[in-house]
């Protein structure tokens, strides 16, 4: 009777692990499935989301999203010069907007965690894996956030626009944060994060500020997590750095080869994705915010 | 001034729409961070209010120079248009702005500047 009851000590914590990671597969399915195009939501077809109006449509979708999670869905809308002065006398600005909302910290501070993904694509392209995957791990995250009965610090959840034409979104983005003057802790920014083909479940973090690789580093050792440290500066971190917050990159192997060959094409679609990988990538960015949250 | 609208309606009307367009255009830059549009639409609203004013040699002069730097833009524009068409482009932000209404836009710009550099002998002739 005793080994009985500790049998089920200790199974019953096991399949909760299991069911709590195929519940996260499952939402997560559903969300880049709706993201790109596989599914359908409230009867539209989210194919791409390279156009004005199909950014409109994924920023209604996003917004749909966050109040899901009874959080308001903000936009910050922005005009953006070309790179060159010669580019801005023949062109328009580039023009968007980004959308994000604040989870609260469960004290008064005035401290945020930035949780950043791109939702744009190039153009024709479903960007199930870049960048649906980025912005399905940052939402994944911020739900799992919200359970927790304390944090330390208030969370930005922000979907970057147009980072596929010169990182524009996180650039603006970044100098809004610094025009408030908000207290910004560390930029946390996730990219094509859904190819694993080695299956070793190794992530590359980029550039990542010395106390933030301290973190990923201990986190990484506790859960059993693999990961390369790489210089890229390509995406969205960088914005953030340029401007002096302390930032992170998390990507799948780009740099060790082992990354989304249909990344930017038409065939970066829904079947392509390694769902176990991006769950527990996912699982892996939930530990290292829940620890900064709880020092 | 009026007399030179009145007297050259063709000529002052389509320049002066190009200045305020790219008056405004050059604000808009400013105000998010890249004086290049601005100052070369001041340079251009110098032109114009100089032209507005003289009716002499260095009028016309100004008259052909604005009349070349918009033909070139709209020039620019169509080129780009037409080589975007066979080399597809992978970023929306430039794409849109290659749509009919804009290339039929710098088809008309171009005319304008066209038709300022070919008509700016008639300006000092008639006044």
């Amino acid at each position: 009777m005793k080994l009985s009851y500790i049998l089920l000590i200790l199974i019953v914590p096991i399949f909760n692990i299991h069911g709590q990671q195929d519940s996260l597969i499952r939402e997560q399915q559903q969300m880049i499935g709706e993201l790109s195009g596989k599914y359908e939501w409230n009867g539209k077809s989210l194919n791409a989301r390279s156009s004005s109006e199909e950014r409109n449509l994924a920023r209604d979708y996003l917004k749909d999203k966050i109040r899901s999670l009874g959080l308001e869905p903000k936009e910050h809308t922005y005009l953006m010069p070309n790179l060159n002065p010669l580019i801005d006398l023949l062109f328009a600005p580039f023009k968007g907007a980004n959308v994000y909302t604040i989870l609260e910290a469960t004290e008064k501070i005035d401290e945020y965690i930035v949780l950043g993904a791109h939702f744009d694509t190039e153009v024709g392209c479903p960007g199930a894996i870049d960048n649906g995957t980025g912005v399905t791990l940052i939402f994944s995250v911020v739900k799992k956030l919200q359970s927790l009965d304390y944090r330390s610090k208030n969370i930005i959840l922000i979907f970057f626009d147009q980072e596929e034409e010169e990182l524009v979104g996180s650039q603006a983005f970044a100098r809004h944060l610094k025009k408030e003057g908000l207290k910004i802790h560390s930029v946390h920014t996730v990219d094509t994060i859904g190819w694993d083909a080695d299956g070793d479940g190794t992530v590359e973090l980029e550039l990542p500020s010395a106390e933030l690789e301290m973190v990923y580093t201990q986190v990484s050792q506790r859960i059993g997590q693999t990961f390369h440290l790489t210089r890229v500066n390509s995406t969205d971190h960088h914005s953030f750095r340029k401007l002096g917050y302390p930032a992170i990159g998390l990507t799948d192997e780009y740099v060790n080869g082992d990354y989304a060959p249909y990344k930017d094409t038409p065939q970066d679609i829904y079947e392509t994705v390694n769902f176990e990988f991006l769950a527990k990538s996912t699982v892996f960015v939930y530990e290292v915010i829940k620890e900064i949250i709880n020092q | 001034m009026k007399d030179s609208f009145k007297k050259h309606p063709g000529l002052m009307i389509p320049l002066a729409i190009c200045c305020l367009a790219f008056l405004i255009k050059g604000v808009i830059y400013l105000t998010i961070g890249s004086p290049v549009p601005f100052v070369l639409s001041l340079v251009f609203l110098f032109f114009m209010v100089y032209i507005v004013y003289n009716q002499n040699v260095k009028a016309r002069r100004m008259i052909r120079i604005s009349g070349v730097l918009i033909a070139l833009w709209g020039f620019s524009r169509l080129a780009l248009g037409v080589l975007f068409a066979f080399v597809p482009l992978t970023e929306a932000h430039i794409q849109e702005q290659f749509t009919v209404l804009g290339m039929v836009f710098s088809l008309v710009v171009m005319v304008v500047g066209v038709y300022a550099f070919r008509n700016a002998r008639t300006y000092l002739k008639v006044i």
